[in-house]
């Protein structure tokens, strides 16, 4: 058991600097290729570019420190979302956070079309007021493309709870967005 | 998507449809892997100060040592601890009854001591030591980004109150017999406080820079020796209660824990940024009793000084995989294990025979307090939780 100090010294230092260099290889290659994806699901889930920064970076932050740990590079994103659907929670319970960006600028929007009839806007007015959670449901859901199975997985909550809060949003749209922007509605109704 | 309306699929379509429109011109990748290692050190330190309270020697050990090393500034720096309330996640949650027992921990006010009894403290803290008649407790000065407020509360019957108050550079560290705590002052005065009485014993210290590691005696009225690393020289000294100080190993090394009579203490020897050897030297000798391993780093003895908890040294990230408790030979006695979604926030030995850790599960986002028996040849129990809390919010925090 006990080896030469020298020895294990020397080989402990290689194994050590040859770990960290292949995690941070395999960890570039992985933010090369995911993070402009990465970013838009926490614009999404955000509503803000800084805070969407923010999460990221935090989230990414904790990939790195768990990187020996994912075993599945498969899961990988579905790690990251859960870690960004957390902080973005955690984000939301700090009063101070939310004043701090309250003041900072007007929500941004990475796009406009040149034609918006209004709905969606609107549509987006209504997702933004949602509180975190049930945001994050509809993001993963309606963006991600998630089934509701793998949606309860991601957040840590039951297929039940998934579908209720899908419902409680659409419920929500239908209520809130003015009866002339409802899908369907053609212009002549107006 | 939706069978049971289908004006929902509708809906569902449109959602669908804005989201891809909100993010369709988003292509930027913003994050170099610098910034994502600089805020991971970041979470790193936070982690170390709001998990293992009760193991800050541990936790200044987990910081990596190149930053001590290369004089980055952030070395210098006390872990940031922000305990954030979560009501929804943590305030409501109750461990079940008959469980954390002989475990002292902290949950939001309440203290829950070894021997069963609750204790409401007058604020939510972030580490306290039950000292008795008296109670230490430690939070992040919310005003002062690099500084440690350290209440000494007086505790009449289930509650404790408000006595005296310390600007503290770091957390305090408890003595290996628990019977009193130690930390440095924001002016540099290594401070002690016990049941019934407070000293200093060295002044002066470079306040951010010194770091107690481990602390023996009964209390520093009479005889007491406290070991502190100072971080840019990259060695341990001995402080006496006289203020009598001893270097205590040769070249770049640092104390990381002491037997509960001070005999023998781990030391830790730097063989280059990454690297890490462990030792156990006699302390009246200078015998060398346990010969240095480079396959371990002790990170405690037990308070009998024959047994060690031991991780792998190249451990980084969240916490050690897997911790390990070594007789003097080095044999393996018993092992706490960790899945691959799981990492050992904090760790500590709870008395002669019995190792205490926490464990964080990134699944299910929950947290465990366990214990090994070593007379009972180790098997780990569970004895609170798991309970819901996130990495840097944990439902409770180990006391001592």
């Amino acid at each position: 058991m006990l080896l030469n100090s020298r020895t294990s010294a020397d080989t402990g230092a290689m194994g050590s600097a040859g770990r960290r260099e292949r995690r941070d290889r395999e960890f570039t290659e992985y933010l090369q290729a995911r993070q402009p994806s990465l970013l838009r699901t926490a614009y999404l889930l955000t509503g803000d570019r800084n805070q969407a920064e923010d999460i990221l970076q935090s989230s990414l932050a904790k990939l790195y420190l768990a990187w020996d740990k994912v075993s599945d590079r498969a899961s990988t994103d579905a790690y990251v979302r859960r870690i960004m659907v957390n902080e973005n929670n955690s984000l939301w319970r700090r009063a101070w956070k939310r004043r701090e960006h309250a003041t900072e600028v007007i929500p941004d929007s990475p796009h406009h079309d040149t034609y918006d009839d209004g709905r969606g806007a609107a549509l987006w007015d209504v997702v933004t007021s949602l509180p975190p959670k049930a945001r994050a449901v509809v993001v993963l859901r309606y963006y991600e493309q998630l089934s509701e199975a793998e949606t309860a997985d991601v957040l840590g909550i039951s297929v039940g709870t998934v579908k209720s809060q899908c419902s409680r949003a659409i419920a929500a749209l239908r209520e809130r967005v003015p009866a002339d922007l409802h899908p369907g509605r053609q212009e002549g109704d107006r | 998507m939706n069978t049971e309306r289908p004006e929902n699929d509708t809906w569902e379509r449109e959602m669908s449809s804005e989201f891809e429109r909100r993010v369709r011109d988003l292509h930027e990748a913003p994050l170099t892997l610098d910034q994502i290692r600089g805020r991971a050190g970041s979470i790193k330190r936070r982690r170390a100060g709001m998990v293992v309270a009760g193991v800050l020697a541990t936790a200044a050990l987990i910081t990596p040592v190149a930053l001590i090393a290369g004089g980055s500034d952030d070395s210098l720096q006390p872990p940031v601890a922000t305990h954030t309330p979560t009501a929804s996640d943590t305030a409501n949650v109750q461990p079940p009854a008959n469980q954390g027992d002989q475990v002292p921990y902290l949950s939001g006010r309440k203290l829950h001591r070894a021997d069963g009894s609750t204790l409401v403290l007058p604020q939510a803290y972030e580490g306290a030591t039950d000292l008795g008649d008296r109670v230490v407790a430690w939070a992040n000065n919310p005003d002062e980004l690099n500084e440690i407020t350290v209440d000494v509360l007086y505790v009449q019957d289930s509650r404790a109150d408000f006595s005296d108050s310390y600007a503290a550079a770091l957390p305090p560290l408890t003595s290996q017999g628990g019977s009193y705590v130690v930390f440095v002052s924001t002016d540099g005065a290594l401070q002690t406080v016990w049941g019934d009485g407070e000293r200093v014993l060295a002044e002066g210290l470079p306040r951010y820079a010194t770091t107690p590691v481990a602390a023996v005696g009964e209390d520093c009225a009479t005889e007491c020796r406290v070991y502190v690393t100072l971080e840019k020289e990259q060695r341990s000294v001995a402080i006496d209660q006289d203020g009598t100080q001893t270097p205590v190993a040769p070249g770049k090394s640092r104390v990381s824990a002491a037997s509960a009579n001070g005999e023998v203490v781990a030391v830790i020897r730097f063989v280059d940024d990454f690297t890490a050897c462990s030792e156990v030297l006699d302390t009246r000798t200078g015998a060398v009793v346990v010969p240095e391993t480079c396959d371990y780093r002790f990170d405690d003895i037990s308070p009998d000084g024959e047994h060690l908890l031991a991780v792998d040294p190249q451990t980084d990230g969240f916490g050690p995989a897997q911790v390990t408790v070594l007789d003097r030979d080095l044999n393996k006695v018993a092992t706490v294990d960790t899945t691959r979604s799981q990492g050992i926030g904090g760790y500590r030995f709870l008395d002669d025979q019995t190792v205490v850790a926490s464990i964080y599960d990134f699944g299910s986002v929950t947290w465990k307090l366990v214990t090994l028996d070593l007379a009972e040849g180790g098997p780990v129990q569970t004895v609170l939780g798991p309970l819901p809390g996130s990495d840097l919010d944990p439902p409770f925090l180990l006391a001592d």
